[in-house]
Parts: C-alpha cells; sequence; structure tokens
C-alpha cells in the first residue's frame, strides 16, 4: 500500500510551521505513528508539516530545578540517559519499553504524547509528573499541567492552532519511588494496560491508569492506592465500568503492581 | 532534490520529500536490498542505519534523511565488523530465505557499534524490530554473539554441515525476490477486492478511471484456479459473487502512479452484503457453491480394527484451534512478459509446475506457452502452493502486450491468502490398566473457507495421522472439510496434522496421569516401532526412530522436571509430545526429476528443479547428487529451478524435497557416474577428479566429445487409501519427540518458555546446519500456534495485530537428530520441512498442564484462556 496523495511542508521556522498548521496541515515528528497511518491510508491529510528538523525542537535544558525537554527529542535519546538525574533514570526506564529500538530512534516525546495513543507509554507515565506540557500557538506559550493534557483517545488540550514545543519537569529528588507496569503479549507490542506510580519523598503519591481505550485515569493521590494496592487497585477499577473482564482484570493487576513497585 | 550520504558517496535523489525512504532507496536509487515486508514499521525488513541508527526506512520521509548518512545491506561488506557480521551469519544458517536478513544485520550493526561484546539480552533487545518467520532467530543470535565463523566449513559430503550454498547472495543485498526485480516499463496491477466476506456484486462502466479494470470478462480461458485437478473453484476474478473478504473481483492495470491514485470510492462497483455463512453445516444452511449442496468439501475416515480390547481408562475432550497466517515477510510479488504467443512469469513460489498448469489453463494456451521462473522466494510455508498474482499479471500482460507487475501489501497477503485450517475436534482414548493404548477415536471439522485449496489434503492427511506415532488397536477416525465465508484455508506446514496432534497428546497425558505412568514412559509403551503395522495396515519394517527420540529426551525430561518451581506465583510445567509424519502427497503420485551434465569443457552442471524456499532443498539435493556422483559439491554448476530450463521436481511442500528430489538426485549422479565409468571403462570404485576443465577417472583424463548426462527420477511407492483409510499413503515417514518447559504466571496467564529439547528422526542429516534450522524455525511457528497467533479476518489484517514469534519470544532450543535410516531416501534420508512444527504446540499445551493442572481446550493459549483454564480447573 502507498499513501494516498499529500503535500509534504518543511517549514524553516515555528511561525511558519504555526502558519502551515493555521492551514490545516498534519504534524509529523518522528512519524512512528503517523507515517504507519498514512502507509495504511488511515489518515489521509492533504498536507503534512514537518517539524523534526525546527530548531530547539529536540534536546533537554536545565533552569534550575526544571527540565525543559523538547518535544522533538527522541525515545532512544531518554532510553539513553539525555535527561540527568532520579527523573532522567526513571524516564529512561520508561523510555526503554517502547516498541523498538528502530521505532525508539526516531519517535519522539512530544509526537507521541500529542497523538495521544491510548496505549503510548508516556501517555500513561507523564501525567503522574510535575510538570507541564508547552504549547506553541499564536500568541507564544501556554502551559498545561501535564496530567489535564490528554482528554482521550487521540484527543488533547492542544487547540486546532498549537503545537506541542515542550515538555517542562521538575527534577525529582533521588529517593524518589516509582512503579511502571505494562502488559504486552509479546516484547515490543501495543500495551493492553499500563499503569505508574510515583511516590516523591515530601508530596502526595500519583498514579496513572492507561491502555483504556479512553482517556488515561489520572489519580492526583494515590496514597490509599500504596496503602493497599490489590484493594485500591479493584476499587478504582471498579468506578471504570469496564465492559470486558479480561481487561478490568489486567487494569487491577496494572495498577497493583505499579503500586507494589514504588513501595 | 534530496542529498543523502548513501553507503558513503554523496547522492542526490530526485523523489519527491514525502517519499518514504525504503522506497527512494529502492525505487529510485536501485538498492533492492532494503526490503519491504508491511510499510508499517511492524516486521523491520526495511531497517536500514540513518546516522547509524537503526530506523524503518518505511517510516522515514525521504526529506528527514537529507544531509544523513544512510547506511544499507549493500554498504555492510565494505567495513571489517559488516563483512565479519555477514560471514557470521552465513556460517550459523542465520539467512534461511533471506528476506529479513538485512534488516537483521543492520540492526545487528548499530548495535555492535555500540557494545562490541554484547550478551544475548542485549542481542534481542536490539534486534526486537525485526521479524524473521524461517529461522526461530536462534541461529541469529549466536551469529551475532559469536561474530566468528568457526572452523573453515567441510568440503560439503554428505552429512557435511555446510553453509547453504545460495546465501551469500542473501547476505549483500544482492538476492532478487518477488518485488525486485521488473523491467523498468512494466505496468502496475492492483487487485480489487471484497471488504465483505459474503456480497454479491456489479460493475459499472469503469472508462473513467485513469487505469484498465480487468474483470472476469476478460480472462481469456478458464476463469478457475485451484490445486486439486477437478477443482478449479477459485476464480481468478469473482463473477458477481464475492466468497469471502479478499475475494478478488477485479483489478487496476496502468501506469503505476495512475493504479495507485485510484480511490475506492472511485469503483465503479456496488455491493450488496449478504450475510457471511456461520453454521455452515446445519441442516437446510444455503450452499457456498452449487456443487457441495451440504458444504462439505471432503471427508477423509479411518477404520482399523474390529473392536477395541477392554479398557481401564479413558480420556475424553475437545478441542479448537483458530485460522493461522504463513506471515512469510515476503508478501506475494512478481511480473509477467508476453513473448509472442508464449508468457513468462516471474516471481515467489512455491510450484513453478503447478503455477505453470494454472496460467497455462486461465490463458487458454499450450503449457509449453508458458514459462515460470521463481524469483526467490522470501518464506512460503505452503502458502505459497496457490496461485496469487500469477494468473492476474499474467492475463494483463497476455491482454496488454506490456509487462506487468504486482506487489501485495501487507494486509492484502493478510487478507487474501490461504491460512491453516481452524479445527474443531472430538476426541476419545482409552489404554488398559498397564496403559496400553486400547482405542482412539476422532471426530474434527476444518474450517476450509470460501475455496477448496488444500482442503481435500488436509481431510486426507488427518484421519490417518490423527492418533500419531503409537500402537493403537482400534481407531475411528473422520475429519470433514468444511466450506464457509471464511478466508480458504489451504496448505500451511503440516496439513491439519498440528491441530490433530494437540488433541492426541493431551489424552495421552490424561490417560498416563490415570494409569499413574510418567508421561514420556507412556509414550515409550506405545510408540510405534520397526516391524509394526499402522492403522493404515502399512508394515514399517524400516525407519522408526521414535522410541530412540524419546530416549534422548529422557535425561533432559528428568532434569527439567526436577528444576521447575512448584510453588509461588510463578508455576514450572515440564510437556513432552510426539508426532510422526508422511513424506510425500498421501496415497498419490509426486514424482520428482533431476538432471546432471558433464559439457565436453568440464562443465558439470546440476539442472534442479526444486524450489528451494529458505530451507536449504538447493544444498541439500546438490551434496546428494554430488556424492552420488563422486565429485566434491564445488564442482557443481547450478541451473535452478525455471520451468524452461530444469525438470519437474514437483512442489516444495509434503516435507518432501530432501526425500524424493533427493532420490532424484541420487539416480541422476549415479546415472551420470555410470555414463563416465562405462566411457572410461573403469569400475565402481573408481576415484573422479575434476579440474581446469578436465575430468579424470582414477587419475586418467577423460576426453568428452559429447555432453554426458545423467536423469534420475523418483516417485514414492504408495498405495491410495480405501473408503477405510487403508492403504500405504506414504513410502517413509518422520517421527520426532519434543520437551517444552516454561513457566506460567498464575496471575496473569501468560506463559515463560524457558527451554526447548526437540529430538527428531530424519533418517540421515544431509546437512545437520540445515536440519537444525529447519527444526528451530518450525519450532518457532509451533510456539506462534500454541501461544499467540490468531487471524480474524477484518482485524488482524498488519503484523501488530497478528502477532508472530519475535526474537524476545523463542527460547533456547536444543536440537538432537536421530538417524533411523530409511533404505528408500537418498543416503537414508527423510524429510523435516513440516515435522519441525507439529510437537511444539502439544508440548507446550502439556507443560501448561503440568504447570497448572489445566488443560486448553482452545489455540492459541492467550493469557486469558489460560485464567479461564486454570479457574475451570
Amino acid at each position: 500500500m502507498k499513501p494516498a496523495p499529500f503535500t509534504y511542508a518543511r517549514p524553516a521556522d515555528w511561525p511558519a510551521a504555526l502558519a502551515l498548521l493555521a492551514e490545516g496541515a498534519r504534524p509529523v515528528a518522528g512519524g512512528q505513528s503517523l507515517g504507519p497511518m498514512l502507509n495504511l491510508r488511515l489518515a489521509l491529510p492533504e498536507r503534512v508539516a514537518d517539524l523534526r528538523h525546527l530548531p530547539g525542537y529536540a534536546g533537554v535544558s536545565m533552569q534550575g530545578e526544571t527540565v525543559r525537554i523538547g518535544a522533538g527529542t527522541t525515545h532512544a535519546a531518554i532510553e539513553d540517559g539525555v535527561v540527568p538525574g532520579r527523573l532522567g533514570e526513571i524516564l529512561a526506564g520508561v523510555a526503554r519499553r517502547i516498541a523498538y529500538r528502530p521505532v525508539r530512534n526516531r519517535g519522539t516525546i512530544g509526537g507521541s504524547f500529542a497523538h495521544a495513543d491510548p496505549a503510548a507509554d508516556w501517555c500513561a507515565v507523564l501525567p503522574a509528573l510535575p510538570g507541564h506540557a508547552i504549547a506553541l500557538g499564536p500568541e507564544g506559550e501556554r502551559r498545561i499541567p501535564l496530567a489535564e493534557f490528554v482528554l482521550g483517545v487521540f484527543e488533547t488540550a492542544l487547540r486546532g492552532d498549537e503545537l506541542l514545543r515542550a515538555i517542562e519537569l521538575s527534577a525529582l529528588p533521588p529517593a524518589t519511588h516509582f512503579g511502571h507496569w505494562k502488559f504486552c503479549r509479546k516484547p515490543g507490542e501495543f500495551s493492553k494496560a499500563t499503569a505508574c506510580v510515583l511516590a516523591t519523598p515530601g508530596a502526595a503519591p500519583t498514579a496513572v491508569l492507561a491502555a483504556l481505550d479512553a482517556a488515561p485515569l489520572v489519580i492526583a493521590d494515590a496514597s490509599a492506592l500504596l496503602a493497599d494496592p490489590t484493594a485500591e487497585a479493584a476499587r478504582l477499577v471498579a468506578t471504570l465500568a469496564l465492559e470486558d473482564p479480561w481487561r478490568a482484570a489486567l487494569a487491577r493487576t496494572a495498577l497493583r503492581h505499579a503500586a507494589e513497585a514504588a513501595r | 532534490m534530496t542529498s543523502l550520504l548513501l553507503n558513503g558517496a554523496a547522492t542526490q535523489v530526485a523523489a519527491a520529500p514525502e517519499t518514504r525512504l525504503s522506497a527512494a532507496l529502492r525505487d529510485e536509487c536501485g538498492l533492492t536490498g532494503t526490503k519491504v515486508g508491511c510499510d508499517a514499521g511492524d516486521c523491520g525488513a526495511c531497517t536500514v542505519l540513518l546516522d547509524g541508527a537503526q530506523v524503518c526506512a518505511c517510516l522515514v520521509p525521504l526529506a528527514q534523511a537529507e544531509g544523513r548518512a544512510v547506511t544499507t545491506v549493500e554498504g555492510l561488506a565494505a567495513t571489517p565488523q559488516g563483512a565479519a557480521l555477514q560471514a557470521a551469519f552465513h556460517s550459523h544458517g542465520a539467512a534461511q530465505c533471506g528476506i529479513c536478513t538485512p534488516g537483521m544485520l543492520m540492526a545487528a550493526t548499530e548495535l555492535l557499534a555500540a557494545t562490541p561484546n554484547p550478551d544475548e539480552a542485549q542481542v534481542q533487545a536490539a534486534l526486537g524490530g525485526v521479524l524473521c518467520r524461517c529461522t526461530g532467530y536462534r541461529a541469529i543470535i549466536k551469529a551475532v554473539l559469536t561474530l566468528s565463523t568457526a572452523a573453515p566449513p567441510p568440503p560439503g559430503a554428505v552429512g557435511d554441515s555446510i553453509p547453504r550454498l545460495d546465501g551469500l547472495p542473501k547476505l549483500d543485498g544482492s538476492e532478487r525476490f518477488g518485488a525486485d526485480d521488473a523491467p523498468a516499463d512494466a505496468l502496475w496491477l492492483r487487485p480489487i477486492r471484497s471488504p465483505h466476506a459474503h456480497a454479491r456484486f456489479s460493475i459499472g462502466d469503469a472508462s473513467h478511471l485513469p487505469a484498465r479494470l480487468l474483470t472476469a470478462a476478460d480472462i481469456p480461458g478458464r476463469n478457475g484456479f485451484g490445486i486439486y485437478p477437478d477443482i478449479k473453484d477459485q476464480a481468478v476474478f469473482a463473477e458477481g459473487l464475492a466468497r469471502y473478504r479478499g475475494d478478488c473481483v477485479a483489478a487496476l492495470v496502468g501506469e503505476r502512479a495512475a493504479v495507485e491514485a485510484v480511490r475506492w470510492e472511485d469503483l465503479p462497483i456496488t455491493w450488496q452484503e449478504l450475510p457471511p455463512l456461520t453454521a455452515a453445516t446445519a441442516p437446510g444452511a444455503a450452499p457456498l457453491h452449487p456443487r457441495w449442496p451440504d458444504n462439505i468439501l471432503t471427508t477423509g475416515r479411518l477404520r482399523s480394527g474390529e473392536t477395541a480390547p477392554p479398557a481401564a481408562h479413558t480420556a475424553q475432550g475437545q478441542w479448537t484451534t483458530g485460522f493461522v497466517e504463513h506471515a512469510y515477510i515476503e508478501p506475494e510479488a512478481g511480473w509477467a512478459e508476453r513473448h509472442g504467443d508464449t508468457i513468462h512469469v516471474h516471481g515467489c513460489t512455491q510450484a513453478p509446475y503447478m503455477d505453470r498448469d494454472e496460467v497455462a489453463a486461465v490463458l487458454g494456451i499450450p503449457l509449453d506457452n508458458v514459462r515460470i521462473i521463481p524469483s526467490a522466494c522470501g518464506g512460503g510455508f505452503g502458502g505459497k502452493l496457490d496461485v496469487s498474482f500469477q494468473p492476474m499479471v499474467a492475463v494483463a500482460a497476455w491482454l496488454t502486450g506490456r509487462p506487468v507487475r504486482a506487489v501485495w501489501s501487507r494486509g492484502e497477503s493478510l487478507a487474501s491468502s490461504t491460512k491453516r485450517h481452524p479445527a474443531s475436534i472430538h476426541a476419545t482414548a482409552a489404554c488398559d490398566a498397564a496403559g496400553r493404548l486400547t482405542s482412539f477415536e476422532f471426530t474434527a471439522d476444518y474450517d476450509t473457507g470460501a475455496y477448496a485449496s488444500w482442503g481435500p489434503t488436509v481431510a486426507g492427511r488427518v484421519p490417518v495421522h490423527c492418533m500419531g506415532p503409537y500402537r493403537v488397536p482400534y481407531v475411528r477416525s473422520q475429519a470433514r472439510a468444511v466450506l464457509t465465508n471464511n478466508p480458504p484455508s489451504g496448505a500451511f506446514r503440516g496439513f491439519g496434522v498440528p491441530q490433530a496432534a494437540i488433541a492426541q497428546e493431551m489424552l495421552w497425558d490424561q490417560l498416563a496421569d490415570a494409569t499413574g505412568l510418567d508421561r514420556l514412559e507412556f509414550r515409550v509403551l506405545n510408540a510405534l516401532r520397526e516391524g509394526d503395522t499402522t492403522n493404515t495396515g502399512q508394515h514399517l519394517r524400516h525407519s522408526v526412530g521414535l522410541v530412540e527420540c524419546l530416549e534422548a529426551l529422557r535425561p533432559h525430561w528428568h532434569t527439567l522436571r526436577a528444576q521447575r518451581r512448584t510453588t509461588g506465583r510463578l508455576r514450572g510445567g515440564v510437556g513432552v509430545a510426539c508426532m510422526w509424519y508422511g513424506i510425500g502427497n498421501t496415497g498419490m503420485p509426486n514424482p520428482s526429476t533431476m538432471r546432471l551434465t558433464l559439457a565436453p569443457d568440464g562443465r558439470l552442471t546440476f539442472h534442479n528443479g526444486a524450489v528451494d524456499i529458505g530451507q536449504g532443498s538447493t544444498t541439500v539435493l546438490a551434496q546428494i547428487a554430488a556424492e552420488a556422483l563422486g565429485l566434491p559439491v564445488s564442482a557443481l554448476h547450478m541451473v535452478l529451478y525455471d520451468t524452461a530450463l530444469t525438470a519437474d521436481a514437483g512442489k516444495t511442500s509434503a516435507s518432501r524435497q530432501t526425500f524424493v528430489s533427493g532420490r532424484a538426485a541420487q539416480a541422476a549422479g549415479a546415472a551420470l557416474r555410470g555414463e563416465i565409468l562405462r566411457r572410461a571403462n573403469a569400475g565402481p570404485d573408481a576415484r573422479l577428479t575434476l579440474s581446469d576443465g578436465t575430468l579424470r577417472v582414477n587419475n586418467e583424463p577423460l576426453r568428452l566429445d559429447t555432453t554426458l548426462e545423467g536423469t534420475g527420477s523418483y516417485d514414492p511407492p504408495t498405495v491410495p487409501l480405501d473408503a477405510d483409510g487403508q492403504g500405504i499413503p506414504y513410502a517413509t515417514y518422520g517421527f520426532a519427540a519434543q520437551l517444552a518447559a516454561l513457566e506460567v504466571d498464575l496471575d496473569l496467564g501468560t506463559i515463560h518458555l524457558q527451554k526447548i529439547v526437540a529430538a527428531h528422526d530424519v533418517g540421515r542429516a544431509i546437512n545437520p546446519l540445515l536440519v537444525r534450522g529447519q527444526v528451530e524455525g518450525g519450532i518457532a511457528q509451533g510456539i506462534g500456534l500454541a501461544l499467540m497467533e490468531e487471524y480474524l479476518p477484518g482485524r488482524t489484517e498488519n503484523l501488530h495485530d497478528y502477532l508472530i514469534p519475535t526474537i524476545g519470544d523463542v527460547p533456547d532450543i536444543e536440537t538432537i537428530l536421530i538417524e533411523a535410516r530409511e533404505p528408500l531416501g537418498p543416503f537414508g534420508a527423510k524429510g523435516i520441512g513440516e515435522p519441525a512444527l507439529v510437537p511444539t504446540a502439544p508440548a507446550i499445551l502439556s507443560a501448561i498442564r503440568d504447570a497448572t493442572g489445566a488443560t486448553l481446550r482452545r489455540v492459541p493459549a492467550l493469557p486469558h484462556r489460560v485464567l479461564e483454564a486454570i479457574r475451570g480447573h
């Protein structure tokens, strides 16, 4: 199969990219999600705007206790340790388990987050972390709390005229505990249930349950889950009223395992 | 214009910026070593290095490679490490069909650049994005880990593990598969397929389209094909009624851009969806084809023994299996060209002579006017026995006078190609108090889908094999092939036997437990031995190595069982299963002919019409022919499979090439040797040498004024089965037993395989390296059947929803070769292609039962099914 015909643009700078967006172009970064959708004709955009080469799109910078990760930073770069400290360790552990190395070499944290596939790893982890998604629109940058970014399946808080520019995260103390668990039938497969629990000293623990065919469930205070993973996982999953008992069992298991690993 | 540093050279590529890098490399730069298997980032066949990092070239727009270094398999040999990697792949047998090899090599190159001495886990992680369907990955891991070529290969006598003779082009990207080669001016053909499982359709005026729309009305000859001479029930282009999702109703032919630009909604086709046949055998069900009013294509039966001996224990159960896809990494591809009143068809196939017959009939021309020239075949496993693109491109080329090519997309390949038959089995078995089997009764319906394909073969093989390689005094078995609106089920490594083996072996486990016998010893007790008579009434005089297989497994059995965890969340289990498999067609002729020539200039040529689809027949047959002739393999020039140049060696199926074509090759070698010795007036033990164009017999040069020829033919002696399944269906049988050790996660229902030990009686291993490759690859497919593969039409038409084992899913495999010589076989050899797969799934299910006490009734054993079985136990 070949993609249906579309035109391809490489904007020279961010204003040009935003202008293309305003004209209805579909942004692409690493292309590891949009690429297959184009090739299989599941996505039929008239025009695609390539962001990958834009200045400052990839890369990590530190401003005090804040880490700014360019949206175009690849999973592989994160896996290989581009983010420093305990936060970097946690992110590297997540990145390492995304699909396969060729996908990680191209796929980007921002592209994945903005695409908002419910099974995507960053959608299952970033909402648990303290920080913001930095949206770039015609009026400049806008900060969206990470927990409020993914709104549904392939749906985010980005407005139609905005691009995801970066992820800003707070550095984490070395004693931070993190549990991350996902279920794949074979290595590299799309997850059928993902959960993570973040326990930062001095702050309320947070948790995310994802790969639900819906927006991720963000738990702003996961103290009860950490205290009694089995019971609280069951209670939380019951509130979702999942139809498929197997998926419900997986979701409970994911939360429980993530919580146990974060204790 | 995009500038790349392509394999070290500054290169300008004129393609549009959004062109996939894979397409730019292949179509613009002519570098077809980068393969395309899915266009979705699932298979990894197109893996190349972009600035040293492995990427799926199908997911990189050309513009993103601007100014970057792109390295493809063609650039690998230029670096010492690349050359070493290629050599290691060659000597370890890490490339079989070769279609995934470029991707594997590129992924390994990235790994080794950063990690020169990786461990196994690192290799698995780095190569995890590239799928292989042939090797079972173990040889690939070994090659990357050792990066050495070990000792220099032996000369190639029978029994020598020489690397495959056709191996080098698979490593440097120069091998030409079905999509790699076609005239530049070829038109493109794009099939139009039914999106419905069952629908009437009509095709209106297509003159507005920018390409020609071929339909049934354009077929010059017979609009039908099928495996059996009297069943040509599948139309090249369906006539008003589509019987499965994927049924071809028409094809667009024209310039590539025009054909590809046509959108679905532009096609002048109106569909009237019909309810698909679900309960095909229910009374009053509408017939799918008028010819089979009850939707039963064929029924195979076997009756053996008048009354069952008294039994102390009985066991019974029902099992169901799903559709399984061959998932060769090379989708169907090829091209055709008309030369006057002759048509040439190039492309991937397992059965060139059958293709020739089909194409001739579809065009309505004599057989001699069709030439089939197989390309390299990127995996087949039975799925490339039926024609696919061949009649379509032939018709298009015939009518247009232009060369016409076609390449199936992955989704199209999945939707349209044949599948392993889903089986619904009920079986009952009994044994006496000592554990000796007394009876076995088996009935099964095999869903043969919308067209016959190999359905009759499955219905024929299953009743003969379903009791397994055991002494059973009383057997009643029946298998029906049932027509439905599902994809046509065809040939897939084992022809229905792997499904049946699941039921048979699970019953043995139950009976062993009931009698208090060790499960392995239960099988030893009941195993067929030389001198026994099978349930078809065949006396097995030779080459029954099953007991030796089981005895070879016994120490592993005890060790693995002693090691398994019996408490906690991860529960260990060890399973055992056996199989037998008749080599060649079932009670039907399947001759092969091979030919050797020696020209006056000393050129020795082996004309070999047996298609090597990756399994290694080109190498094995050459070893046999050379040994029979008395010259080294290196003396042979090859003329390989081309219906105009080689004699009919039948199809590459039924595990027959080593045995049947091997016997023909042996006879050809012996015949040429006889000619030579006669001319030299030398005795039978004379020593031949060939160097510098001169043949010497006992060191005396032999001058030739004419080309000498040795031709050998072989057709295994069989007796057709009667209505009760009595006869001699096969001249010989392969036997095997396998152990599987695994752990079951009691919380998740997931299975972690730890080890498989496989003992196979192959008669004689002509080339142990290649035999082991077949065993490991067959086991990987058995793992897929047991644990993950289930094709659901419309839902798993890609390789991320249809899962096949990755490099992380295949455990350590230990292969033990048993050589119970078969006097009929070439130097004692039998076959191995299908036997490798058959015992794996039942051994895995046996191990799950050992670990949990639960009997799985349905495969694949997906986690939720495992949990259900455990909780229902």
